[in-house]
Parts: structure tokens; sequence; C-alpha cells
């Protein structure tokens, strides 16, 4: 499959040849194949904003090539408009970018700018709405400001969603949310990805969010990639995780905690059920479930 | 410590459509106690944190701390001396350019004596373990950092009671449990913990858990027996860590292990406590 978004050796220094330089990224490389959801993940002041930003052009490359959906985000033609209609950004807490009286504006937004007809606005709207879980008719004309934290988070996402995006960032879209709305939020976006084959950057510090939807992972420390495979080849990684302040989802922890206990048993395991079916296996547990 | 009697809370009640947040809240917190929130978004949590040092008054109803009454407004700069309050993002709280003048802040203004300010300002730092930093600019911090540089600036005040209100929510695995060491080390030298999260996992630390719903409070008890109930838990938004979940089931199936079980630890102890069949072995 063609990479949606491909990055070689990227570099970036913050205030460069100044007392506050500060370097941020030291040869990134990754690839994210169309459709695949890919997690970054690193502990704070890692890169991982840095590397995010380059992916609409906030920030452009100061060395090193990045390349989404066949643009080279060099080049100083580059169709900025473009792109960002083809790339939507979620950052950290985007109820707060919410600005319209009523949702339906506020999701429409998008598409009105980009002079889309009324009807295809509509479209677009009513599909980003039921995409995120919010019934139309009930929530179009809903004033923004009376929503919940979870149901305002569900409007911004839907703005971004409006626009069609072949690729999606998220920025810790569950931070902040209780456990059914974030568990409710992360089936919503595996559906996206399902139903329109749109290709999906995460950065989050849930690992249980990460596990969920991932399917591969970056592990990204001090500008540089450490680690890279799918969920089940990094999370057993447990003491290089922990040695950058990461760590495994617990299911993973406990089968490491057991082999490390020496007993012989698979740490590449992320679900509960997995473990469950896999713990009872080795120790002969009772092999019918009773309910 | 704390009481809470009858408290109603009620945003916009001028408004035509007023949003009842708390509805009939009675709770006491003892001393020493390590209590934790958790309940579903717009539950009442940051609501109820929020009486505990009078940011908001009761509508109806009486909240006690240490016997004043957060009403009484005589009572108003000892109450916010009493019970500290720390939030989800730490640069709302800094205040200064160098981490100990942000420290020394707040003794400042209680009219603390100088010698006795820099003695707090020590105190303060070493208790959340950043005596290195007390030079620094605090926006040069991680995230974690800066959230212990928070507590700090609070527990330079003397505070009985440290109030979260979701301090962990924004940080990173390593900052998440930094800082949840400083609060148990505080918790260890009698500081009384109310902390307010949505992580599960961080709700088995305390040795109480209270479950807000709607306003009320829907469960109330150790954590061993609000994690006990995952059906319930779920109906109110919620769930229990992964781990504890695992442990569940497990035990439906080999009913010799315990449940529940709160840590990764706590399990795995138990499973290598079972005779682990030959083969297993390495």
């Amino acid at each position: 499959m063609k990479p949606a978004l491909q990055v070689e050796d990227l570099r970036h220094t913050y205030l460069a040849g100044t007392p506050f330089e500060a370097v941020s990224l030291q040869g990134v490389n990754m690839e994210v194949a169309e459709g695949e959801i890919v997690s970054i993940i690193g502990p704070t002041g890692s890169g991982k904003s840095t590397l995010i930003q380059h992916f609409n052009a906030l920030i452009r490359p100061q060395a090193g090539r990045v390349f989404v959906l066949g643009q080279d985000l060099g080049d100083t033609n580059l169709d900025v408009k473009w792109l960002r209609r083809h790339v939507g950004m979620i950052f950290q807490s985007p109820e707060q970018q919410l600005f319209e009286q009523y949702v339906g504006d506020d999701i429409a937004f998008g598409p009105r700018n980009f002079g889309l007809d009324r009807q295809e606005i509509r479209r677009r709207v009513q599909k980003a709405m039921h995409a995120v879980g919010l019934d139309f008719e009930g929530f179009k004309d809903r004033l923004t400001f009376t929503l919940s934290g979870g149901e305002m988070r569900k409007v911004a996402m839907a703005g971004v969603l409006a626009l069609e995006p072949r690729i999606l960032v998220l920025d810790e879209p569950t931070c902040g949310l209780d456990p059914a709305t974030s568990s409710n939020l992360l089936s919503k976006i595996l559906e996206i990805r399902d139903n329109d084959g749109t290709t999906i950057v995460l950065v989050s510090h849930d690992m249980e969010s990460v596990v969920r939807l991932s399917d591969r992972i970056y592990v990204i420390v001090d500008g540089q990639t450490v680690l890279e495979g799918t969920p089940r080849e990094v999370f057993p990684e447990a003491e290089l995780l922990r040695s950058h302040g990461l760590e495994a989802p617990q299911v993973t922890q406990v089968m490491c905690g057991l082999r490390n206990r020496g007993v012989e048993v698979p740490v590449d395991l992320l679900s509960v059920c997995e473990a469950e079916e896999e713990i009872c296996r080795c120790f002969g547990f009772a092999d019918t479930q009773e309910q | 410590m704390i009481t809470i009697e009858h408290l109603h809370h009620t945003y916009d009640l001028d408004r035509p459509r007023p949003v009842p947040a708390l509805r009939d809240v009675s709770v006491h917190i003892d001393k020493g106690e390590y209590v934790v929130i958790i309940g579903r978004n717009g539950s009442g949590k940051s609501t109820l944190a929020k009486h505990l040092n009078a940011l908001l008054l009761p509508t109806q109803g009486d909240v006690w701390i240490e016997g004043m009454n957060t009403k009484d407004l005589q009572h108003l700069a000892t109450l916010r001396h009493t019970v500290g309050m720390v939030f989800q993002v730490p640069d709302n709280q800094l205040v200064a350019t160098v981490v100990e003048e942000d420290i020394a802040f707040g003794p400042e203004n209680m009219g603390v004596p100088r010698g006795e300010i820099e003695e707090r300002v020590d105190a303060a730092l070493d208790s959340v373990d950043m005596i290195p930093y007390r030079r620094r600019p605090p926006h040069m911090l991680s995230a974690g950092q800066k959230q212990r540089v928070a507590i700090a600036g609070v527990m330079a005040m003397r505070p009985s009671c440290l109030v979260l209100d979701e301090a962990t929510a924004m940080l990173d695995p390593r900052g998440r449990r930094d800082v949840l060491d400083t609060v148990l080390r505080l918790h260890h030298q009698g500081v009384t913990i109310v902390a307010i999260t949505h992580f599960m996992c961080e709700a088995v630390e305390g040795h109480r858990v209270i479950v807000m719903d709607e306003g009320t409070i829907a469960m109330d008890g150790t954590p061993r027996e609000v994690f006990d109930q995952p059906t319930r838990l779920r109906q109110l938004g919620l769930g229990v860590p992964p781990v504890t979940e695992l442990a569940q089931r497990l035990h439906r199936r080999q009913p010799s292990l315990h449940s529940p079980l709160l840590t990764v630890q706590e399990l795995v102890e138990e499973l290598c406590d079972l005779p682990i069949p030959e083969g297993l072995r390495t």
C-alpha cells in the first residue's frame, strides 16, 4: 500500500542560534500507510507535538523530508490550503475551539469556508455528526455552551470530520473524559477508519487507548524513534518503556510480571480476554466459563 | 475535618434554566483520610471540590471545614490556607519566574515572617522532591515537575487538606507516578487528601472511593468494596481497572483466586502462590 505519510530523518531545533536553542527532533523516520492507525507515544517533551505539527505544515521541515499524500512539505510552492483540507488536526481539549452559537453552524464552518454549496454542506454536517455519534436533528440547533464536555469534544471532532480529511491527527482525544465517554469515542474513531478508510495518527499518554486503536506504534524519546512495531511487539518491552517513563497496558504488565517470577507465559498479550484464556490454559483452570 | 450537610448547588439560579449540580450531598471526611472521587463528566465532582475551600458557596445546606462554616466570611482567609487546591493545568497556577519564589508567594501573602518563609519553602520543595530545581524558571520544567511545584506552592501554606482536581490528567505515565508518589508521601505526613480522577487505576491508591452521579453520592466505600461491583460502576459510566477485570474473570474460573484485586502486583503475587504446573517453571 502506498504511504499516506512519510517522514525521513526529520530534524527540528527551536530558536536556533539563540541562547534558548532547544533541539526537539533529531532524525525521526516514520511511515504511515493509507487507512492505517498509528500511535506516537513518548514522554512529555519528546517532540511528539513538534512532529505532528509538520503534518499540516504548521511547521515546515528544517532538515529532512516530510511527504503527505505524495506532496513534499519542503516544497516552497506547496498548496497549504489543499493540504489542510486533507489533513484534519484535532488538538488537545478541542472543545475550547468552539466559537459558534449553534452546534450545526460550528460544524459547518470548515466546509463553508471551502466554498461548498448548501446541500453538500448539510450532507457533510449530517455525516460528520453521525460519525461521532451526535443525533443530527437533536443537536444541530443546540447552543454550544450548554453541552457537556464530552459532547463539546464530539462537536469539535465533527467540525474537522466535515472537511472529510484523508488523514486525521488526534492529540490526546480522550484526556479528561470519563471511562464510558472515552470508550465510546474510541469506537467512533475505529469506525471512521473502517467506514471511510481514513488514515489516523494518534498521540496519547493513555496506553489503554493506544492498545485498543493502534495497528502500529512509534515510541519517540528525545526527538528520536527508539522503538517501532505492532502493539504486540512494542508493549512486551516493559523494561525499555519504563526506562523512558512510559508503561505497558496493565494486562501486558501482568504477563511480564509472571514471566519475571519465572512462570513461562507469553508476554505479547494485550486484552483482558486474551490474558484470561492464556492464564487459564497455562495454569489449567476450569475450561468452560460459567456465567 | 470536612463535614458536608445536605449540600445543594445550582448554577444559573437566576436564569430561566437553572442547572442543578449537587443535590442533597451529605458526607464526612476525617482528618488524615485519602479520599478519591470518581464519576462521569458532569456528575458534580468538581463542583463538590470547589465547595471545600469556599470557591463556591452552598445554594442550600452547609459545608464545615475544621469547624468553620464556609458561608462565614470572617473565616475565608483561614479556610483557604486550611484547604489547598491543585487543578488540571499547573501553568494556570504558577505565578513567579523562579520556582522558589513561586512557592514563597502563598506564605508571603499570609504575612509569614521572612525566616519562616525560607523554612517553609525548603520543606515544601523537599516534600515534592524538587530541591534541585529551586532556582529554575517553572516554564522550563516538564508538566509533571510543574504540577509538583504547584503542589509545593500549596503545601507552603501548610494546609491540613489537599484537594487535587484531575491533577494528573495532562501528564505522561512517569509524571503521573511522580505526582501520585508525592501525594502518598504528603498523606503519610498526615495531610488529608481529596483527589478527583478519571483514571480508575489511580482510584485504587486511596483508602476510600466516593462515586458521584447526577449530583449525588452513588457509592462510598473502600476501593475493594467499590471495585467489587463492576456492573454498577459500568451503569455509572465508569469501569474497573483492566487488571481488576482480569482478576474477576479468573476468579470465576478458579474460585481460590481472590477478587477483587486492584493492582498488577497483587494479581501476579496471587497467581505465583498457586501451584504452578510442571513445564511452566523456568
